[in-house]
């Protein structure tokens, strides 16, 4: 941690100890602010800001459907509810109620939800966030977004202020250190370039990013290819224009912890049908079957989204 | 006792209310069983407990309301209209058609007098107590958050998530009203799923719960006299005891008219029969 008690780029740090940290900042920023957990408040890391502001801070117990509907009436009555749980629960124990309480009736909830796909793999799939792209991209008003590094989830949630509907924030267990040198604009629903090329390129949300930028380092040792690293922070709505300027390197690796079906890597593809752009192309993310416990650094390789992976497999555009 | 001449306008409201449901039911398909046993309750609620403006339905110090049974929006309608929230000539021109703002369930994207789009049960009441707590972080003390459920919603485990939260977090300004019809879709509440004593459940989580008959107009006047205040920190429920259908011989008690739709000649004798009833409990004056 650097001075005043912000992380810095050399950390390992987790995306949901960066959230209880600006949780509280927002918190301060804006009394419309508030907090409603489903008794995972510690491991979501809600404890400082519900000390800050015990009466904007709401606990209902193990009962993530009450959480979001809770939210919604809150929202209702002009507060801006931050609701925390794991992603698993937050897009299917409480799907009606995001669906129905919060999108139907055009609130404006924040959803927040940790263990995104493999990146909670030991502790099985019932804690594992594999389908919630698939399921929260499909609902009416519903932002979709994922931080590309644990720092960035400040960045989300500051600019979660100002956006108008209901979010979804998916974010993955595992630390890491922050994949940007030096402060950066962002905006929800503007993908960002984080290397340059055009021989190629990877476009990811969340943890994959850094991992492909690892790949593509790699690919320039091994071949001189110059692989473009595009982490699309924002699956919905998604950047057309990154997506399209990114086609046309003629080749793209999209790869994202989650379900390949109605991922990141689906509605990348159906952009490109859409918009009449061809290239090669291959999706990478959480096979569409259920896989024994495992850790995540085994369960990412197996599917080739670790840097080998991406290798091999942008490799493999290469060579065609 | 409440005020006689109340009970009796109330009354009077009520019957109105119902033959404007069978007239909408010979024009189209309605929730007609739901719609007609909470007609009383509903009709206490808006024609006589509800603060409201109808001028500005955002007003802040509005009493709330969230049809949790979000089925029996019809009723809620015509009291909405009788309340002067729009005319009675614009449900039936535009209940169930192309971007009209009344149909089966409640819906508020067109219709700025439902605060909250309802229909899939065990929403409304959760949904509720965010509202409820929304007005206490406010400190607006003078706001209830009222809402309507069904007995068979109370099937539906969120309900009593929503039981437990209200419980915990005091919000005494909640009112809730359960449309104890003793029946769902498929059947009575003992063949189907029996609930037992919802009175005893409600009191168990520590609500406010008090039992009446739910098409006694007296009774259900007295009980919302004697809610304890907005500011009070037991949530309130009240239990009204209804027949499904009611006061119309051929639909009463009946799952066969959980929803439907009438022919005129059956709808005038339905009128009659709840003519007859209104005049000999009242007289010919």
């Amino acid at each position: 941690m650097g001075e005043n008690g912000n992380y810095t780029f050399r950390d390992l740090t987790a995306a949901r100890d960066v959230a209880g940290a600006a949780m509280t900042k927002l918190g301060e920023t804006s009394d419309k602010v508030v907090v409603v957990n489903a008794d995972l408040m510690r491991s979501s890391r809600m404890q400082d800001f519900s000390m800050r502001f015990p009466d904007r801070s709401f606990n209902v117990g193990i009962a993530e459907q009450q959480m979001v509907s809770f939210a919604a009436g809150l929202a209702k009555e002009g507060f801006m509810p931050y609701c925390f749980t794991f992603g698993a629960f937050m897009s299917m124990r409480a799907c009606e109620q995001v669906r129905t309480d919060v999108c139907y009736n055009g609130l404006p909830v924040r959803f927040v939800g940790n263990n995104a796909g493999y990146s909670a793999g030991t502790m099985g799939a019932t804690h594992c966030a594999l389908e919630d792209v698939g399921i929260m991209t499909s609902m009416g008003n519903m932002a979709v977004v994922e931080p590309g590094d644990p720092l960035q989830m400040a960045k989300i949630l500051e600019a979660s202020l100002m956006w108008e509907g209901p979010l979804y924030i998916r974010m993955g267990r595992e630390s890491q250190t922050a994949l940007y040198k030096e402060d950066y604009k962002f905006e929800i629903g503007k993908a960002i370039q984080v290397m340059g090329g055009d021989d190629g390129a990877f476009i990811c949300s969340g943890a994959v990013v850094h991992l492909a930028v690892e790949a593509a380092k790699a690919i320039k040792k091994e071949s001189g290819a110059n692989i473009r690293v595009i982490d699309m922070h924002t699956i919905k709505p998604l950047d057309i224009d990154a997506v399209l300027s990114a086609a046309r390197t003629g080749r793209l690796v999209v790869a994202q912890d989650a379900n390949i079906i109605g991922g990141l890597g689906h509605l990348i593809a159906a952009t490109l049908m859409e918009a009449g752009v061809f290239c090669k192309y291959k999706i990478l993310g959480c096979p569409d079957h259920y896989v024994p416990i495992a850790t995540t650094e085994y369960l990412y390789a197996k599917n080739e989204y670790d840097v080998n992976g991406l290798i091999l497999n942008m490799n493999r555009l290469l060579n065609k | 006792m409440a005020d006689k001449t109340i009970v009796k306008n109330l009354d009077s409201n009520a019957l109105e209310i119902r033959l404007k449901l069978l007239k909408l039911c010979e024009q189209t398909l309605i929730h007609i069983g739901g719609d007609l046993s909470v007609t009383d309750v509903m009709t206490v609620i808006w024609q006589y407990a509800m603060n409201y403006d109808v001028k500005n339905p955002a007003w802040e110090d509005r009493d709330r309301f969230i049809l949790s049974k979000g089925h029996a929006s019809a009723v809620t309608s015509f009291n909405q209209a009788m309340r002067g929230c729009f005319s009675y000539e614009e449900i039936y021109r535009e209940y169930c058609t192309d971007n009209g703002r009344f149909g089966m369930h409640s819906c508020n994207l067109l219709n700025p007098f439902v605060d909250v789009s309802t229909g899939s049960l065990g929403h409304g009441l959760p949904v509720a107590t965010g509202l409820a707590m929304g007005l206490r972080l406010k400190k607006n003390h003078k706001s209830r958050v009222f809402t309507v459920m069904g007995d068979g919603e109370l099937n539906e485990g969120t309900m009593w998530e929503a039981v437990a939260t209200a419980n915990q977090y005091k919000l005494g300004n909640l009112v809730g009203f359960v449309d104890n019809n003793h029946m769902s879709f498929d059947g009575t509440n003992k063949e189907v799923m029996d609930m037992g004593n919802l009175t005893d459940k409600f009191r168990l989580y520590g609500w406010h719960a008090i039992e009446v008959n739910g098409h006694d107009i007296n009774d259900l006047v007295d009980t919302v006299n004697q809610l304890p205040a907005p500011d009070s920190l037991t949530p309130s429920v009240i239990i009204a005891n209804t027949i499904k259908g009611n006061g119309v011989d051929f639909m009463a008690d009946s799952p066969a008219w959980h929803a439907g739709k009438i022919d005129e000649e059956t709808r005038q004798k339905a009128e009659e029969q709840l003519v007859a009833a209104f005049k000999r409990k009242w007289g010919d004056s």
